[in-house]
């Protein structure tokens, strides 16, 4: 859905409680096109349209106030409400149906504005389009981005840098002001623990969806294991073929 | 985009099916059951079982052909209500609704007796009672307070239960004693149909698949799957259980057991074997109460939906959002019928055999509502399952009739009550449901309607290269009006008379004309509706379609449409702006390039005929089951709430306008500075896109037919610009 060229990027909301995104969060996603899609967890006692009839009006009042921190939005902005059993399906099947570039999991976002972005990569497949949403997140904020890779063996390092040296390039080739690109290949280990251990100190991780994931899921493997560690928001970039 | 794509509540998928339907079914019937069956008709108490199976899968094939056609909430009581009327909705409402409330008895009480069986010292029937409701608290609780998506937890229940009963089957065999089976069937024929009526209480299991049918993903293909197979697998898992049970232990010893299979595991196993029964059975009475209770408040709901039930016990939690008065109101019957265990010497065999007849004499209703849809055909009738030729009518016919070979060997006091029980449905749609004037069941309105004109949509076919895919398009419109008239697709062909004298047309014209609209007749014959073809001669082609629609009184005018408007003097060519200038029914211009439509959506913009379009677009979203999507485009300004709220508005209003209740529909705002190619993307991911024809002015006719060109051009899908009758314009402008 390239309704201005831009990366898109899905945000799911949950709206039984009252919901904001955090200000530093909302400039950067102002920089792509966004999916706000604003879910509704319906008891499995409760047919979904049920529950729409009494909770319609408070779901729609809340994405509207979700809707209405994008202010000055270069992108565009879809909303949808769905009532669902199940959160994660509604999330995978618009991400799906809307073609969206990446799917945001949304974590304790601060007031401040988002200083510091990591970006963690493991190998060339999916680099270019988790590059590109970087990018694009990045492109009018003065927010910092390190790049970042943990090699599993001591001779990844190599190759390590080398793929760092390449996304570098390629961030800058979309208009990445250079001083603000920042590399760096962790001492060879466990990808998941290297990770966790760097993200302290960053506000947002923009990575890829992991290995090989069922359909159902947008979240597979390694980044699946992160989230409950992370209170950080991430921005997961899907895989094109899943 | 896959089928159900549209519809974005629907996440059962056949494994969640499987288990919600076979669940109940392998549940705590399984454990509670064979010595009642054993005691009933020995050995052959396996046949009452398989007669059971028979009884419930002619029931499941009927049903899934109603619940492909009307997935939602509800259940055989919604196909009820809506074949046969208010009437017989109540009765089945309320049968299944006790039903369901007895069949949790049935449960708790059998949870008593096997969680009281190892504690001889206390005295057995008042400790079954107690611990029965102490069970029922349990269930209520978790349903008062909700739960999230159980399907993982359930699927753990259901295999843990699964395999200890496989265990039991396969280790069972060894133990068979062939002598314990000699002596067949010591009650004779009756005995075996008497045992039926009691057991039939284990099926009801595949309908809670028919109550969640609106939430099942791919409806058309997992409905009848599951449902059917769940219903096989459970028959034959019985029988096998009932010749082991008895095969092992006499049934003469069987019948006086509470705890029957528990008794056969000690005999195969020792106390580890009980233990683990024990633990099967607990496992099975809880997870079948809790599916029985949340299929309780479906079907509330669904009677609630249909005026037939207080909303009040409708309104959900402020904070739970569970359904929570209509969750008491079944757990208090419930407690009061599992109280009875302490006077009612009998109570197992009489819950489980209540609710067998509840539910026989719905399934009894639901195959006459499946005759009842198949004489009415209304408009939207359009199942995704529907049963061969070979199985209707004779499925619905012998479903009944099996009915009340059931029935007829049901002991009195189970006649009486069960009668009470659809007596209580008789009189509450007296006294509650008909003083509000509910709508009649589309059999009555059929009946009433005999005689009177067809829905008549006359389509102008012109190129034999484009008008198969316009011709089924037409045939769906059609269809879905039917009604109770049927539907008539009127196809005309006009061919233009060249001389002044409008007789001279050359003979290849005249060949070629006749040769369209018998390829027309062809393609009509698959489709589900009348057609009648016309060949017209007039000076002008326009206004030869014009007074064609009059001639015919049509409701509906249906033309082709490149997908492009001219710049000229023409706005759609010459031919469809006559068309619009003098026709005044409802007219859409249509590029047909996929005549599959599962998601619909419509512009909710300004102008005069976007209620048109709105509800054109339900109606296609309807026919595939889905939900239409209203789409609205609105320009940032300043405060990005602003352009949102506003495009929420529009909807909301829109849709109001079109009658449209908050939950037939989804919305979807769009903010963007360039509100045409938004819009334009946005529209590409439907396979159809309805567009309200703009004002009379021929200048903002342009403008706003340049949107649906741009969206006829750039995606593949199908695109229709609608305008209402002419009458209603005059009405609201």
């Amino acid at each position: 859905m390239e309704l201005t060229g831009k990366s898109v990027v899905l945000v799911p909301v949950d709206l039984s409680a009252e919901a904001t995104l955090s200000p530093g969060l909302v400039s950067l996603l102002e920089q792509v096109d966004v999916v706000l899609l604003g879910y509704y967890p319906t008891p499995a006692q409760t047919a979904p349209s049920q529950l729409r009839e009494t909770k319609g009006e408070e779901a729609q009042r809340r994405l509207s106030a979700v809707a209405g921190q994008f202010g000055s939005s270069n992108g565009s902005l879809v909303t949808r409400i769905v009532f669902t059993h199940d959160r994660q399906d509604p999330i995978d099947r618009i991400a799906a149906q809307k073609s969206c570039d990446a799917v945001l999991i949304p974590g304790d976002g601060t007031d401040e504005p988002f200083a510091r972005m990591l970006v963690p990569l493991r190998d060339r497949r999916n680099a270019e389009r988790i590059l590109a949403v970087a990018a694009d997140l990045l492109s009018d904020a003065d927010t910092s981005v390190t790049l970042f890779h943990v090699p599993e063996a001591a001779d990844g390092v190599e190759s390590g840098e080398a793929l760092l040296a390449t996304a570098r390039d390629q961030l800058i080739d979309r208009g990445i002001g250079p001083s603000r690109i920042d590399t760096n290949v962790a001492a060879p280990g466990n990808p998941a623990a290297g990770i966790r251990e760097k993200a302290e100190g960053f506000d947002l991780i923009v990575a890829g969806e992991s290995e090989p994931v069922s359909r159902t899921n947008i979240l597979g493997g390694i980044y699946r294991a992160l989230q409950p560690t992370l209170t950080i928001p991430q921005i997961v970039v899907r895989r094109l073929d899943s | 985009m896959t089928a159900e794509s549209g519809e974005l509540e629907r996440n059962l998928g056949f494994l969640e099916a499987m288990t919600i339907g076979g669940g109940t079914m392998i549940g705590a019937g399984m454990f509670i059951l064979p010595g009642i069956a054993a005691d009933g008709a020995g050995p052959a108490s396996s046949v009452s079982f398989a007669i059971a199976g028979f009884v419930a899968l002619l029931a499941a094939l009927s049903l899934s052909e109603l619940a492909t056609a009307m997935p939602l909430a509800g259940g055989s009581y919604h196909y009820v209500n809506r074949s046969l009327g208010g009437l017989f909705g109540s009765i089945v409402g309320w049968g299944m609704w006790t039903g369901l409330m007895f069949a949790t008895a049935f449960y708790m009480i059998g949870f008593g007796q096997y969680i009281v069986q190892p504690l001889p010292f206390l005295d057995g029937r008042v400790l079954v009672v107690l611990v029965g409701l102490i069970g029922l608290l349990l269930i209520l609780s978790i349903n008062y307070y909700g739960t999230e998506e159980t399907g993982k937890a359930q699927n753990i229940m259901i295999g843990t239960q699964v395999s200890i009963v496989l265990l039991y089957l396969v280790f069972g065999l060894f133990f068979v004693s062939l002598g314990n089976l000699v002596d067949f069937a010591p009650r004779g024929a009756s005995g075996i149909v008497a045992t039926t009526g009691i057991v039939f209480v284990t099926f009801l299991g595949f309908e809670i698949i028919a109550t969640v049918a609106g939430e099942i993903k791919k409806p058309g293909k997992l409905i009848p799957l599951t449902m059917i197979l769940s219903v096989v697998l459970v028959t034959i898992l019985y029988v096998v259980l009932m010749l082991v049970t008895t095969g092992v232990v006499p049934y003469q010893e069987l019948g006086g057991s509470l705890v029957p299979v528990s008794d056969v595991a000690s005999v195969i196993a020792g106390p580890l074997g009980v233990g683990l029964i024990v633990f099967a059975a607990a496992v099975a009475a809880i997870s079948s109460s809790n599916s029985s209770t949340l299929a309780a408040s479906r079907v509330i709901y669904a009677m609630g939906r249909d005026g037939l039930m207080s909303s009040w016990l409708n309104e959900t939690h402020g904070s739970f959002n569970t359904p929570h008065r209509a969750v008491i109101t079944t757990g208090l019957v419930t407690g009061l019928l599992i109280s009875l265990g302490l006077g009612v010497e009998a109570i197992v065999e009489l819950l489980a055999e209540v609710a067998s007849f509840s539910f026989l004499v719905s399934y009894a209703l639901v195959h006459i509502s499946l005759v009842g849809f198949r004489y009415a055909e209304p408009a939207d009738y359009d199942p995704a399952f529907r049963l061969p030729r070979g199985l209707y009518p004779g499925v619905p016919i012998l479903g009944v009739v099996m009915t009340f070979v059931v029935i007829s060997q049901m002991a009195p006091l189970v006649l009486i009550v069960g009668t009470g029980i659809v007596g209580i449905g008789v009189g509450w749609y007296f006294v509650y449901g008909r003083p509000k004037g509910l709508d009649a069941g589309v059999v009555e309105r059929a009946y009433r309607s005999r005689g009177q004109q067809p829905y008549r949509v006359v389509v102008p076919v012109m190129n034999p290269e484009t008008q198969r895919g316009l011709l089924r398009f037409a045939a769906a419109a059609a269809e879905r009006h039917a009604g109770e008239n049927g539907a008539e697709l009127v196809v005309i062909n006009v061919v233009q008379a060249t001389d002044a004298d409008g007789r001279n047309v050359e003979a290849e014209r005249f060949e070629s004309q006749r040769e369209l609209l018998s390829s027309a007749s062809e393609i009509a014959e698959g489709l589900p509706v009348n057609i009648r073809t016309e060949a017209v001669v007039a000076e002008e082609v326009g206004s030869g379609i014009v007074t064609l629609v009059d001639e015919v009184d049509a409701d509906e005018v249906l033309l082709g449409w490149t997908g492009e408007i001219e710049q000229g003097t023409h706005v759609f060519g010459s031919v469809i702006d006559t068309v619009l200038a003098d026709v005044d029914c409802e007219l859409s211009l249509v590029k047909v390039t996929e005549a599959e439509v599962t998601t619909a959506a419509a512009l909710a913009g300004p102008g005069p005929n976007t209620d048109a379009a709105v509800k054109r677009a339900k109606q296609l979203a309807d026919a595939a089951g889905t939900l239409p999507v209203l789409l609205n485009a609105q320009r940032p300004d300043g405060d990005g709430a602003v352009p949102f709220d506003r495009g929420q508005e529009a909807i909301q209003w829109i849709a109001e306008r079109a009658g449209l209740d908050p939950g037939e529909y989804e919305s979807e705002v769009i903010v963007a500075e360039d509100i045409d190619s938004a819009l334009v993307t946005a529209a590409a991911e439907y396979d159809i896109v309805c567009v309200g024809l703009s004002a009379k002015d021929k200048r903002v006719r342009q403008l706003f037919g340049s949107i649906a060109e741009r969206i006829a051009r750039s995606g593949t899908g199908n695109v229709s610009i609608v305008r209402g009758p002419t009458e209603d314009i005059a009405n609201t402008d």
